[in-house]
């Protein structure tokens, strides 16, 4: 027997293991994929009390992680939790346990075979996520793939409801110029035009609360799984940069309407000189 | 391409002015303050060379950064940043400064002793090469994205300001000697030589 195939075998079968089979006796980000049969046969539902993640990769298998903002109680009860710190050293970032991955495995749907499009919808607990990147992670050593550490998106996934980021992941909307900005090696950028984001989820899933994401910029993040350093394309109207600050349109806009707001409202009352403090 | 694209950049973002700045999102510590007399305490590397084709061909791993009207304050928090991303260290959390910050580099041999994976076996597959690429990938990345320009540099003029990490983690004195250095050089006069690829 080959020792050194068996070997690397093994530690790929242990990479491909979730990370919270590792850590399951404390705080974690509780997820699982569904798959369309299992949705039809009965075998899952899509529960009011939980929230739903749908992705589409229009070409091919897709993987990913998400990061699921803590809430204070699960921050309370992670720096309370004595499993933390069992491993010798100081406590390794929430963060670890916050994972939320999909794909490239358990897909919900495909069409037109191995090239063809894959969609992966995966059960969370309602909260906040932020994509991570395009990324496996892994408990040690560098993740495959690489981690937005640099500028990412985050959304909120809400009970009762599938959160669709269509195939947004993909990032078929960003144009060359776009992702320029996003790496060193110009000649990995694709040549093709840019397309609108489809953010549509299928007839199976139509008959159930459906929303699309709404995206919020999100700013730097620790490489704590030593992955490829990176980060998202600009995401018009919703992200932007300034070398490697990250802006929040979103916020942007609403502080330029402010500022907008405020003198129109002042103005109002015509009997007030302008210039009155 | 790096120069098309910087180029393009100040026309991206001339909506943004401003009121951008105060929208955009805040992260990490204060950057460190150095005195002038702890600037010049620092020792300017020696970064000249005769061009040699052989020296050339090693321009993907020997090289330095420099960015015009940049503080020693702003080049040595830039590079201390990248340095700590392509490390994997906990930079931006909540736990500034990383008294207690962990990586998954320290997760890996507790998790092998638990019987789920060890370091060991994952660069016994991997390897100090593969990390070692990884390093310099993130870090020119990293400076890329803040602006830095990319100059090459001669292996031994290199390794006097610099440190390959692969497996182990580089003395923290011998660390700190060299981004302090290399602060010192990509805040320092404009080189004379040609700017690289990112």
């Amino acid at each position: 027997m080959n020792r050194a195939a068996l070997f690397i075998a093994f530690a790929l079968a242990v990479l491909a293991a979730p990370l919270s089979a590792q850590t399951r006796e404390t705080p974690r980000a509780d997820h699982k994929s569904i798959m369309l049969r299992q949705l039809v046969s009965g075998r899952a539902r899509i529960d009011p009390a939980k929230a739903y993640i749908f992705i589409r990769s229009p070409q091919g298998r897709a993987a990913g992680t998400f990061l699921k903002t803590p809430t204070p109680a699960e921050i309370a009860h992670y720096e309370a939790n004595p499993q933390g710190r069992l491993w010798g050293g100081g406590p390794y970032p929430i963060d670890v346990n916050m994972t939320v991955t999909f794909g490239p495995k358990s897909f919900f749907d495909r069409t037109g075979g191995p090239d063809g499009s894959f969609t992966y919808l995966t059960e969370v607990e309602p909260g906040e996520y932020t994509y991570l990147g395009p990324m496996i992670v892994t408990t040690h050593g560098p993740a495959p793939g690489e981690c937005y550490c640099m500028g990412s998106v985050k959304f909120v996934a809400k009970a009762g409801q599938i959160t669709s980021l269509g195939d947004f992941l993909s990032l078929g909307w960003a144009d060359r110029e776009a992702l320029m900005q996003t790496t060193i090696d110009p000649a990995s950028i694709p040549d093709r035009p840019a397309v609108p984001t489809d953010w549509s989820v299928p007839d199976s899933l139509a008959q159930y609360p459906h929303a699309k994401a709404e995206l919020r910029a999100v700013g730097r993040r620790d490489n704590f799984f030593n992955a490829l350093v990176g980060r998202i394309p600009p995401v018009p109207g919703v992200l932007a940069y300034d070398r490697d600050a990250v802006i929040d349109l979103v916020a942007l806009a609403e502080a330029e309407a402010r500022a907008k707001a405020i003198p129109e409202s002042r103005s109002a009352p015509s009997h007030i000189p302008a210039d009155q403090p | 391409m790096f120069r098309l694209n910087r180029t393009l950049l100040p026309v991206l973002l001339l909506p943004l002015a401003a009121t951008a700045q105060a929208q955009a999102i805040q992260f990490g510590p204060p950057i460190r303050t150095f005195t002038q007399a702890e600037i010049e305490a620092v020792e300017m590397p020696d970064l000249a060379y005769e061009p040699d084709p052989r020296i050339e061909a090693d321009f993907e791993k020997y090289y330095f950064f420099h960015r015009d009207n940049t503080s020693f304050d702003q080049a040595f928090a830039d590079i201390t940043e990248c340095d700590a991303l392509a490390h994997g260290m906990t930079k931006y959390g909540r736990d500034w400064p990383p008294t207690v910050s962990q990586t998954t580099n320290d997760l890996g041999p507790v998790l092998g002793k638990m019987g789920i994976l060890s370091g060991q076996m994952f660069d016994a597959i991997f390897g100090s090469g593969k990390r070692r690429w990884i390093r310099r990938y993130n870090i020119r990345t990293c400076m890329y994205f803040k602006g830095y320009d990319r100059y090459g540099l001669e292996k031994t003029l290199w390794q006097a300001f610099h440190f390959e990490e692969g497996l182990g983690r580089e003395n923290e004195k011998v660390r700190l000697a060299a981004l302090l250095k290399q602060a010192r050089v990509a805040s320092g006069p404009k080189p004379q030589l040609a700017v690289l690829e990112p």
